[in-house]
């Protein structure tokens, strides 16, 4: 019932391409589509508003990944279309422990609610329950006050840098950072997406993801390793896991660098050219 | 502590060329171990004779360089020991590599000991210590045939 959609595209069709997977996996079964809007790994950015277009000609909602969309790119709800997207707060320089799912009224008014609690009812008969209007319905018991307080500024923050900013600082850090490794040989980008977000995904030949990253921290250099909750996608790409940078308003090209020269030690440590 | 402490070349050759890597032929016991949280994966065989001593020892599976050189050092150790003489130095090696600052199982030669510890430097890194435990973990599982996988996240 449900297809899993991988963004490992790379070439110049890129769009058409994408659309021309998703379309084959669709069935007279599918209700929903699931799909990020920036993979985590690769960093490809997804067509989320023609993905829509074509879901919604057939009758299916479409859910966003939006964890990683969200603080790196342009968000204009109207022109995406979709009919959820989900946001992580943490992502946003924001607290932890906070999420935010954005919903069309209309599924917000056809669904039930997922959890029943203070302040979400209207009504509570001997017979029937009604519940509260919106956002009441989806707002049981007591919130994470501080939390939502905290992520008012993050926004906020976010917003006076603005997000063309973002996006430019970004993309520059990432063209930069692709390039130095590029030119760093044993070092292998993973995928290489025509819209990039700001993750650099990479292995070394003959060391493991956690091995990098064990001797990158000790360096100083903050990375993940691992297969990034996307073990499907590994599998794809035939490795058992990847290394991956991620860039962020805070980051600078002499972080890069330092990358760079950790990742230089890294091959030291491991005897490798 | 240096990062060439938690790297000796001993962990990075075993890494590179781990020892008995292989599955072994009309094993008797084996066992399944998961680290879900990063992907490694061990499959542990024992051969043991009729009285009990580990005639061969083997593993096949994935990993970095701390859970490959363990696994294959592991391997290596206990071949020719008996089944309890194995469990007591697993037993050993897993409070060494949380506290123990040395090994004191008398099932180990020192020639041994000294192989072992070259793993000890997990210590300071608080992340990789499921990297140099899983294969160990997996093995008791192989000896008391349970048929359970081991799952790193699952473990005290």
């Amino acid at each position: 019932m449900f297809s899993i959609i991988i963004p490992t595209f790379n070439n110049l069709k890129y769009l058409k391409k994408c659309i021309e997977s998703i379309k084959k996996k669709i069935t007279s079964k599918t209700k929903l589509i699931g799909v990020t809007h920036l993979s985590n790994v690769t960093g490809a950015i997804l067509p989320i508003k023609e993905i829509t277009e074509l879901a919604h000609s057939k009758g299916i909602a479409v859910l966003v990944d939006g964890c990683q969309g969200a603080p790196h790119l342009k968000l204009d709800m109207q022109d995406l279309g979709c009919d959820f997207y989900a946001i992580s707060c943490h992502k946003m320089y924001g607290p932890t422990g906070l999420g935010i799912l954005y919903a069309k009224k209309k599924w917000l008014e056809e669904l039930p609610p997922y959890q029943g609690g203070g302040g979400m009812i209207k009504e509570v008969k001997k017979d029937g329950i009604s519940y509260g209007d919106l956002p009441n319905k989806y707002e049981a018991g007591t919130m994470a006050t501080a939390q939502v307080i905290a992520f008012d500024q993050s926004i906020k923050f976010l917003e006076k840098i603005g997000i063309n900013n973002i996006i430019k600082h970004e993309s520059e850090l990432m063209e930069y950072g692709k390039e130095i490794l590029r030119k760093n040989n044993s070092v292998k980008l993973v995928g290489n997406p025509k819209n990039k977000g700001a993750v650099l995904s990479f292995t070394i030949e003959g060391v493991h993801p956690h091995d990098i990253a064990t001797i990158l921290d000790e360096d100083g250099v903050a990375i993940r390793a691992g297969h990034h909750c996307c073990q499907i996608l590994h599998e794809k790409l035939g490795i058992a896991a990847s290394a991956r940078a991620s860039l962020g308003i805070y980051n600078t090209k002499e972080d890069l660098d330092k990358l760079n020269s950790s990742i230089n030690n890294c091959k030291k440590i491991f005897n490798l050219k | 502590m240096n990062i060439k402490e938690l790297y000796q070349e001993i962990i990075l050759e075993h890494g590179k060329n781990p020892r008995n890597l292989r599955k072994t032929d009309n094993f008797n016991k084996d066992a399944k171990g998961y680290n879900p949280l990063c992907g490694d994966n061990v499959h542990v065989y024992l051969k043991l004779n009729e009285k009990k001593k580990v005639e061969d020892a083997s593993f096949e599976g994935s990993g970095c360089a701390i859970s490959m050189a363990s696994a294959s050092i592991m391997t290596d150790l206990v071949k020719g020991k008996e089944e309890n003489e194995v469990k007591e130095i697993i037993k050993d090696f897993l409070v060494m590599i949380k506290e123990n600052p040395e090994l004191k199982s008398k099932n180990l030669k020192e020639e041994e000991k000294t192989r072992l510890m070259c793993l000890s430097g997990v210590k300071q890194y608080p992340m990789r210590v499921k990297c140099a435990t899983l294969s160990w973990h997996t093995l008791i599982s192989a000896i008391d045939n349970t048929q359970e996988e081991i799952n790193t996240e699952r473990l005290d």
